[in-house]
């Protein structure tokens, strides 16, 4: 890596320079030439909404491996999520059986939920579905988590807050 | 006002944790109090309380209870999993363990104790007909109570709490009353169709739909109301007698029939048949609501609403709903 290395300030550039190596880099991870072409290419698309500038090429190599590795791990995430959709429906009766259309819509939901809930300590997630998703008293849930009444208040509080953050940048 | 100050961490915080107080049904009567105290003192806590509904809405905008209750599922189960796992499986060193559903069960929902069945009772949101012994019907709207006093001698209704509707065949030689705190109201025909309703402030109504009955106020004014007509009073006096509105009569069939009603009242109307709270933007509470609704489905009330008014309605908790301007 050579420091005097010209570093391209556009999105066109960048991918000029980056983009068969950064699928190279994906493929030799997820062993699908198909899916490391496609995360790449989301890999720009993100670079173009939000231009960021590198002062050597491999800080640019760094930024953009780094966020080529979330998107697939949300693609993995998401193909969990729809897996588990479908299985849930195993379970369901035909009359509730939903269309595809309205399992997409849910797929889209649980995956919005999941990320926020997705850095939640895991007693404050439990907590924050058992209530919000299935309806359970404060009781129900403290028997269930094996903690007292007024912790399940308080991850409540902390769940909600986790979420408002999220949404609001302003948690740093 | 505050408006232009922005809302810190502090008051997501404080937000955060009202929203817990009222995520656990039932809400006291003191904590629903002291939440609306805190809307009301700032714009910056109801700018606060703005975005924990907007997260909290997404957990109830699920289409059906089934759907709601699946996607519970599948969160506990992927985030059982943790993302870190998950990133050794996206990279292939190690292979999804499979995990079993977690265990859970449906909400229990509270049961309803009916054991003592002399009396007639609704709970809320329920409406009721019961049959009595001389061939006359009498209905009960949603949270309602009504105690009968049937012998060999007199035929005696008591409304204790609620709405109450009277179909009465009066072919039947005992006398027929039916009172209420306020007064006692008995037929002056052989047939008659009315409805008694306790209103706030020590007020009841009585709507005549077929026949003539009297009304007798304990403090011994009398009064008679004829078929389609109403009156208010209370322990000692009537109000104007105006026409029956249809909706004290439209609910034995499960509907509301609202003829030019405003929007807040209109919602004060449904807040009967359920638990819970509705919250009406002052900007909107004036609009006239016309129309004929379904008291049993109040998600299509509000569908309905919505595609009549540029309105948005808004579950927040499953006892919370704000309807405001679109």
């Amino acid at each position: 890596m050579t420091p005097e290395h010209p570093v391209p300030q556009n999105v066109g550039e960048l991918y000029a320079e980056h983009s068969s190596w950064l699928t190279g880099w994906i493929r030799k991870r997820l062993g699908c030439h198909e899916l490391a072409a496609d995360i790449a290419q989301d890999t720009f698309v993100r670079l173009l909404k939000k231009p960021k500038y590198f002062s050597n090429m491999g800080e640019a190599r760094a930024f953009l491996s780094t966020v080529a590795k979330g998107l697939y791990i949300d693609q993995w995430r998401r193909k969990q999520i729809e897996q588990a959709w479908l299985e849930s429906l195993s379970h369901c009766e035909e009359e509730f059986y939903p269309s595809a259309e309205h399992s997409a819509a849910m797929i889209e939901l649980i995956c919005e939920l999941d990320m926020m809930i997705a850095k939640m300590p895991k007693k404050v997630a439990n907590t924050l579905i058992l209530s919000q998703l299935h309806g359970l008293t404060y009781l129900d849930i403290a028997q269930r988590l094996s903690v007292s009444e007024r912790m399940v208040k308080r991850y409540m509080a902390q769940a909600m807050l986790h979420c408002v953050l999220l949404k609001s940048d302003l948690s740093l | 006002m505050t408006s232009s100050q922005s809302v810190t961490y502090a008051h997501l915080e404080a937000a955060s944790e009202w929203f817990a107080v009222l995520s656990d049904t039932p809400v006291s009567d003191i904590d629903k109090a002291a939440w609306q105290q805190w809307m009301s003192e700032d714009e910056r806590h109801r700018k606060a309380w703005q975005q924990v509904e907007s997260v909290s809405v997404m957990f109830s905008s699920f289409q059906d209870n089934t759907s709601q209750q699946s996607a519970g599922y599948v969160l506990e189960r992927t985030h059982a999993v943790g993302r870190r796992q998950l990133l050794k499986g996206a990279l292939g060193l190690a292979g999804m363990a499979s995990l079993g559903w977690l265990s859970w069960e449906k909400t229990a929902l509270p049961s309803m104790v009916a054991a003592w069945r002399t009396d007639f009772h609704t709970s809320v949101g329920e409406v009721s007909s019961f049959s009595l012994d001389d061939g006359s019907n009498v209905w009960l709207n949603t949270n309602s109570a009504m105690a009968p006093y049937y012998t060999a001698a007199v035929r005696h209704l008591s409304l204790v709490s609620g709405e109450t509707f009277v179909d009465l065949d009066n072919q039947d030689s005992r006398p027929f009353a039916l009172s209420c705190e306020q007064a006692i109201v008995r037929p002056r025909t052989k047939n008659v169709r009315f409805c008694l309703r306790y209103l706030p402030n020590q007020q009841a109504i009585l709507a005549v739909y077929k026949g003539a009955v009297s009304v007798a106020l304990n403090d011994s004014a009398m009064k008679s109301v004829n078929a389609g007509e109403s009156v208010t009073f209370n322990t000692e006096s009537f109000g104007d007698v105006v026409p029956a509105l249809a909706l004290y009569e439209s609910w034995i069939k499960g509907l509301l029939v609202v003829e030019d009603m405003p929007l807040s009242d209109f919602v004060n109307e449904l807040n009967r048949y359920r638990n819970g709270y509705i919250n009406v933007d002052p900007a909107v509470a004036d609009w006239r609501v016309v129309g004929t609704y379904p008291i049993h489905n109040i998600d299509v009330i509000f569908g309905m609403l919505e595609s009549t008014f540029p309105l948005r309605v808004q579950k927040t908790l499953p006892w919370w709903v704000s309807v405001s301007a679109a």
